[in-house]
């Protein structure tokens, strides 16, 4: 990504106590960070004890992909006057390709992926995480979804007998 | 989950991204997730809610779909979002209905009538026309009631009627005493045959005309669109008087499939009389 000298870089620590430094622009992507940023604008180093460094650098690394990604869109219009539809449209599908396979990650990263993301509050990354959470969901067995999230069913088999009851065609076998 | 342990938030974000019957599962996972699908706001479309095995629902009043419908309502105790009801008769729409708009969040309410009888058709209960939350609403084979109030739907902005009986009263407070409303799609029938349009803020239009001769927009400052669809050719005269604004104006034949303009979709079948 283009990176002007003027730039000013804001340095993030993760909980584990390693150092990011990121253009001011990618850690805006964090609603978090930029409500920090415009409370007290001389801020160059922010501490983030609720994110560990394995997670915060792929939280950067989803943010810069989509700094990247509204950059190159932008300049994009502004070379020739307006965008181009199907240009735009590619684009659009690279990025999502690029989310789907960012979402390639193992249940318990997921999880804190979604976390960070709720703390940092980056709308995108929430939004595209919680939907790939659903989709482990969807379709599947509370068996299933259980052995998918590590759920520990502490329900006595007489409660799990009396919600089934209460809702009995939920739990039909079906499909 | 349980590692990371997710705040109940973002459980129900997840959750409110599922189907139905998928949330409703979720209940028995542990102790912890008995409720929350419970406290999720709801989106519920009885269409898309089907037994495992269909023959269990024969009939158009799907025995299954309305036990299924009737328990979610006795369970869940959060906001309605949004609602829509194809499935069901008159007394069983009521009692949903009513219960949707007490809760004082619903958005989006699409019903439509089962019934086949047009004497039968669901009378809107008079609890909906006062609901503040409702932003859009789609009717097909109901009834207002004949005493309507001055003013009617505080918020609405988006209103669709078909198989809607719309007598002169009613028509007259849809276009100038809903504060909110900028969409309409009616069907309009009548034995005078001129019909004079005014609406102060109404934005689109889109309506099927039966038995009208000529059709005049004597004052509608921010009408934007405005669709039309003749019965066989009835209506010989377009009279566009005072609409500054108006920069589309469309003619659909009932034959016609389709139009599609940015996010509208015209479509001529919408608008039928059933």
């Amino acid at each position: 990504m283009a990176r002007s000298s003027t730039e000013n870089m804001i340095t993030l620590m993760s909980s584990d106590g390693e150092e990011f430094m990121v253009t001011e622009k990618v850690a805006r992507e964090c609603t978090t960070i930029r409500n920090m940023l415009e409370d007290d604008c001389v801020i160059t180093n922010i501490p983030l004890p609720n994110v560990t460094s394995d997670i915060l650098s792929m939280v950067i690394e989803y943010c810069m992909e989509h700094v990247a990604a509204a950059e190159k869109a932008a300049a994009e219009t502004a070379e020739k006057g307006s965008s181009s539809a199907p240009a735009a449209a590619k684009a659009n599908k690279d990025l999502e390709e690029w989310d789907k396979a960012f979402m390639n990650v193992d249940v318990y990263t997921l999880c804190d992926l979604i976390l960070a993301a709720n703390y940092l509050n980056v709308s995108g990354l929430l939004d595209l995480t919680i939907q790939t959470a659903a989709n482990l969901i969807k379709g599947k067995s509370p068996e299933q979804i259980r052995k998918t999230f590590h759920i520990q069913n502490d329900l006595s088999l007489e409660e799990e007998e009396k919600i089934r009851s209460q809702t009995p065609w939920a739990f039909e076998k079906s499909e | 989950m349980e590692k990371g342990s997710l705040p109940d938030c973002v459980l129900s974000s997840i959750l409110s991204l599922l189907p139905i019957k998928d949330a409703v599962r979720t209940s028995v996972l542990s102790s912890r997730w008995c409720h929350l699908w419970k406290a999720t706001p709801l989106r519920l479309d009885d269409a898309v809610l089907r037994p495992g095995n269909p023959d269990r629902d024969v009939g158009p009043w799907g025995h299954w779909t309305r036990e299924a419908v009737t328990s979610i309502f006795a369970s869940h105790h959060g906001p309605i979002e949004t609602l829509s009801l194809s499935r069901f008769d008159s007394s069983a729409l009521d009692l949903f209905v009513q219960s949707a708009v007490q809760r004082g969040s619903i958005r989006q309410l699409t019903l439509s009538s089962n019934s086949f009888d047009p004497f039968a058709s669901h009378q809107l209960p008079p609890s909906l026309l006062n609901c503040d939350s409702l932003h859009q609403l789609s009717l097909h084979g109901c009834h207002f009631p004949q005493l309507l109030p001055p003013s009617i739907f505080p918020n609405l902005k988006e209103l669709s009627l078909s198989g809607v009986p719309l007598p002169h009263d009613l028509f007259r407070i849809l276009l100038s005493e809903c504060p909110s409303l900028e969409t309409l799609r009616v069907v309009y029938d009548s034995l005078d045959p001129v019909l004079s349009i005014s609406s102060p803020r109404l934005r689109k239009l889109v309506f099927r005309l039966l038995h009208i001769k000529e059709l005049i927009i004597k004052d509608a400052p921010n009408l934007e669109s405005l669709m039309l669809n003749f019965d066989h050719y009835t209506t010989k005269t377009v009279k566009v008087l005072d609409a500054p604004k108006l920069q589309l104006l469309g003619f659909i034949d009932a034959e016609f499939q389709g139009l599609q303009l940015g996010g509208d979709f015209f479509r001529p079948s919408d608008n039928t009389i059933h």
